[in-house]
């Protein structure tokens, strides 16, 4: 497994790559944004670890970049984060983790094998997908069509609307999203399903902003509702 | 005397003597003002022309003596001569229509006038031609003197016309003009005038004046009150309600101009004894950042006097430097009020008319020189507010690079000793590790401290992340979390909570950790073998929570500053380690979830900590 780290200080590079190194992954280590935007068109990592403020191009930039060709798994990883909307920027510009420095390099190593867990294992757990006429999920394929479109999920979205799915008609509470998605390391981060739905939402529904398929419920979590499809010609 | 004289005598009189009563109603409001003098003089002249027709005629009716009647007619005379001159400069006096030097030549004039024919009167032979008839004493004032009258006749018509917006009231233009039509007719018709038609007309038109003054200055302020009041009221929320510096500025100079209906208004604000002009209402945005010294212009004289002040007529009345470039042309009527705060003038509201514009009268005046105080708090207001935005803006800046800064190192340094920890265990001597093993447990404890610093931040300043939760698992986790270590104090860590407790919705991660200190802080300071219990109920519409500990207790002098950044009750207490923000931060948790937090502690006995938070969420959630 590859694993690219992208940090601007030498010594938080050093420390991640020997950590990650002595668990058994291959390290590329880039002290900059466009150094490590590079070294990943060189060397496709499984996984990509990203510093924020970074002289160059910073790590929101780098990650945006690299969401544009592949779905490789982000964490950012930043001093940064104070408010919940830093973290929700972070996870906007597509990352699928947001680590705050400082954090315990077993912690640290803990998240990196979960999120390449999540990331190469999508096995639902029904076989049967969901076709209304305008959003069919193919769960064998992994494809997803809006209408006539096909549409791109990443790993966690895809995840993610499976889980929904699975459970249409029945509300699921964002500590069971946050379990069944992500993992129960992450148990806390009680965000995450928010932005993720809201990215899920712009991609799937209709209206984002008046969602059909995917309903807030109150305080408790969010609940997939099915739709009948159109009457077989 | 035909019925029909002597009922226009009759009502004449009573007409004369409700418009005394007026008068004396309006002297009682305002017996200073240049206007209102002249309008009393006229009244004054009006009443001895018509006391002089009223002599000659009873005179002749009751057939008195021939010199009797000549003084009737003198004394008219002397009323008609008066009021033609008071008129017309009641008139010029009432618009404000007169050049700099005009009033001074005028009252001499007009005094020589009255004074000359005081003379003529005393000197001249009996004026009577014939009083063949009663009905019909007919008289004539000479060329001279009917040329004089009919000029200040037409005169006052002209001024009444051309400046007519600048009547407060249309009902004292038509008395102004009535009265000089009923001086032309005296002069045109002697039969007219002997039939007291000129005389009953001025009387009538006298009384309107008189009703017109008192309808403006007595009965419109005081009906008026509870509007201008209310006026008052929005304008000072509309300027309160506001906390950028610029907006409040440009809201206070277009309500103060709508408050008095002008033409337009200016504030000028001060910085180290200079005044600049700082915004603009329906005047020309470029003059914006014009300076003037203190004492310079209007604006500048208010300021140095901190007096408000009015000029009638900017044009003619004001001497100094123009308060603009474009003053002298464009500014008519002018009010300046002085802001002050404190002891400080923090700036200047002119409020303008154009030339052609009316006249600001006392309560537009009285009106600013309320708004002005307001102003100033609002203008304080929102410069504390813009100063304070600034250090926030500065705090929260030096908080993300303290954040950035200082964990980046941090967390160097932390993963290296975990590293060291870890490659090195088979290596380094017990006594190494035992100094790994401290250099971590500093790191982490100025982790700690950083940490506290940004959640404090986070929660002052960010939007805490809700949701519903039980109150058993708050407390469960934050209990458990710390059970270890009273534990090893053989501290009692007991809970008691009731069964059927609501669910919370608040931010779960920081309200355990808000308890977690709370308990953390009772075991710090419970001397080994205490208890502390940790209890919850519900009280109506709130969930209070209960940390209560026999330990040290809190004196009551430091119980107010418990809550403060960085504050210790016991700072001899050396062994006991913490951040100083454990406290600061529960209260900061509680805050941010319309919560509130105190306490109860007696020195000796035991402290009981006690959160109340609503059941209902918190405010707009």
């Amino acid at each position: 497994m590859k694993v690219l780290i992208v940090d601007d200080e030498q010594a938080i590079r050093d420390s991640l790559g020997r950590k990650l190194r002595r668990d058994g992954f291959d390290i590329f280590l880039a002290a900059n944004g466009i150094e490590g935007l590079r070294m990943f068109h060189l060397e496709h990592p499984d996984l990509v670890v990203l510093d924020i403020i970074m002289p160059e191009m910073d790590g929101l930039t780098v990650c945006q970049r690299i969401r544009e060709v592949a779905d490789t798994p982000i964490m950012m990883l930043s001093a940064q984060a104070i408010r919940e909307e830093d973290i929700v920027q972070g996870l906007n510009a597509g990352a699928d983790e947001y680590l705050v420095k400082p954090v315990r390099l077993n912690e640290f190593a803990a998240r990196v094998q979960a999120l390449l867990r999540r990331s190469q294992t999508v096995t639902p757990d029904t076989t049967v997908g969901y076709n209304d006429g305008y959003l069919n999920v193919d769960l064998q394929r992994r494809h997803v069509y809006v209408g006539p479109n096909k549409i791109h999920l990443t790993p966690t979205e895809f995840k993610l609307l499976i889980v929904l799915l699975e459970n249409s008609g029945r509300v699921v509470t964002h500590r069971e999203l946050l379990e069944q998605v992500w993992g129960h390391e992450y148990i806390d981060d009680i965000y995450y399903p928010r932005v993720y739905i809201s990215q899920l939402r712009h991609k799937v529904e209709p209206d984002a902003d008046n969602p059909i398929y995917i309903l807030t419920e109150h305080r408790i979590g969010y609940r997939f509702e099915k739709h009948a499809p159109p009457p077989a010609e | 005397m035909s019925a029909l004289n002597i009922i226009s005598l009759v009502v004449d009189s009573i007409s004369l003597t409700l418009a005394v009563l007026m008068l004396l109603l309006v002297f009682w409001q305002d017996s200073h003002s240049l206007p209102n003098a002249l309008y009393g003089l006229l009244t004054l002249a009006m009443i001895i022309w018509f006391g002089g027709a009223l002599l000659e005629r009873v005179a002749v009716y009751i057939e008195a003596p021939i010199g009797l009647i000549g003084s009737g007619i003198r004394l008219a005379e002397l009323g008609l001569t008066s009021v033609c001159v008071l008129l017309y400069l009641f008139s010029v006096v009432l618009t404000g229509a007169y050049s700099r030097y005009f009033l001074r030549v005028a009252g001499v004039g007009a005094a020589a006038i009255i004074v000359y024919q005081l003379f003529i009167s005393y000197v001249a032979s009996n004026p009577i031609d014939s009083t063949t008839d009663v009905n019909a004493i007919t008289y004539s004032y000479g060329l001279s003197w009917s040329l004089l009258f009919g000029l200040l006749a037409v005169a006052t018509l002209f001024v009444a016309w051309q400046q007519r917006r600048k009547f407060h009231d249309s009902l004292l233009r038509v008395g102004v003009s009535g009265i000089a039509i009923g001086i032309l007719i005296e002069l045109i018709s002697p039969q007219l005038s002997s039939r007291l038609i000129s005389l009953d007309m001025c009387v009538a038109s006298t009384l309107l004046i008189s009703y017109a003054q008192v309808r403006a200055q007595i009965i419109q302020p005081l009906t008026g009150r509870a509007s201008q009041l209310k006026g008052f009221r929005d304008v000072g929320l509309a300027i309160t309600s506001r906390l950028q510096l610029d907006e409040v500025l440009k809201t206070i100079a277009t309500q103060a101009a709508d408050m008095l209906h002008a033409d337009g208004a200016a504030i000028y604000l001060s910085h180290d004894s200079v005044l600049e002009l700082a915004a603009v209402y329906n005047m020309p945005e470029r003059f914006i950042g014009q300076r003037l010294a203190l004492g310079e212009g209007l604006a500048g004289q208010v300021a140095v006097d901190r007096r408000v002040s009015q000029v009638e007529d900017y044009q003619r009345d004001w001497h100094g430097l123009p308060d603009m470039q474009y003053a002298r042309q464009a500014f008519g009527s002018v009010v300046a009020v002085p802001l002050v705060f404190g002891n400080d003038v923090m700036g200047v509201l002119i409020v303008v008319e154009n030339p052609s514009g009316k006249r600001f009268d006392r309560d537009d005046v009285r009106l600013l020189e309320m708004l002005g105080p307001q102003a100033a708090v609002a203008i304080t207001n929102s410069r504390l507010f813009e100063k304070q935005q600034e250090l926030d803006r500065l705090k929260n800046q030096m908080i993300r690079m303290t954040s950035h800064d200082l964990k980046n190192p941090l967390f160097a340094a932390m993963s290296h000793v975990e590293l060291l920890q870890e490659e090195g265990k088979d290596i380094l001597t017990p006594e190494m590790l035992a100094d790994v093993d401290t250099t971590w447990t500093q790191l982490q404890r100025m982790n700690r401290i950083i940490s506290g610093i940004l959640d404090m931040e986070r929660i002052q300043s960010g939007t805490p992340t809700y949701e519903e939760f039980a109150i058993e698992d708050m407390i469960g986790i934050a209990v458990a979390e710390l059970r270890h270590q009273a534990a090893a104090h053989t501290i009692l860590l007991e809970t008691e909570l009731p069964v059927n407790l609501p669910a919370l919705f608040g931010d779960r991660h920081y309200l355990i950790q808000a308890v977690a200190n709370l308990v953390e802080n009772a075991i710090k300071y419970t001397p080994d073998h205490g208890t502390i219990r940790v209890s919850a109920e519900q009280i109506e519409d709130h969930v209070v929570l209960h940390i209560a500990d026999n330990g040290v207790g809190i004196p009551p002098d430091a119980q107010a500053r418990i809550f403060e950044r960085f504050y210790r009750a016991h700072p001899h207490m050396e062994q006991v380690n913490g951040t100083g923000l454990g406290l600061s931060l529960v209260k900061a948790v509680t805050d941010a979830h319309g919560g509130r937090v105190w306490l109860d502690s007696q020195v000796g006995q035991g402290t009981t900590f006690h959160i109340a938070l609503p059941l209902s969420g918190i405010k707009g959630v």
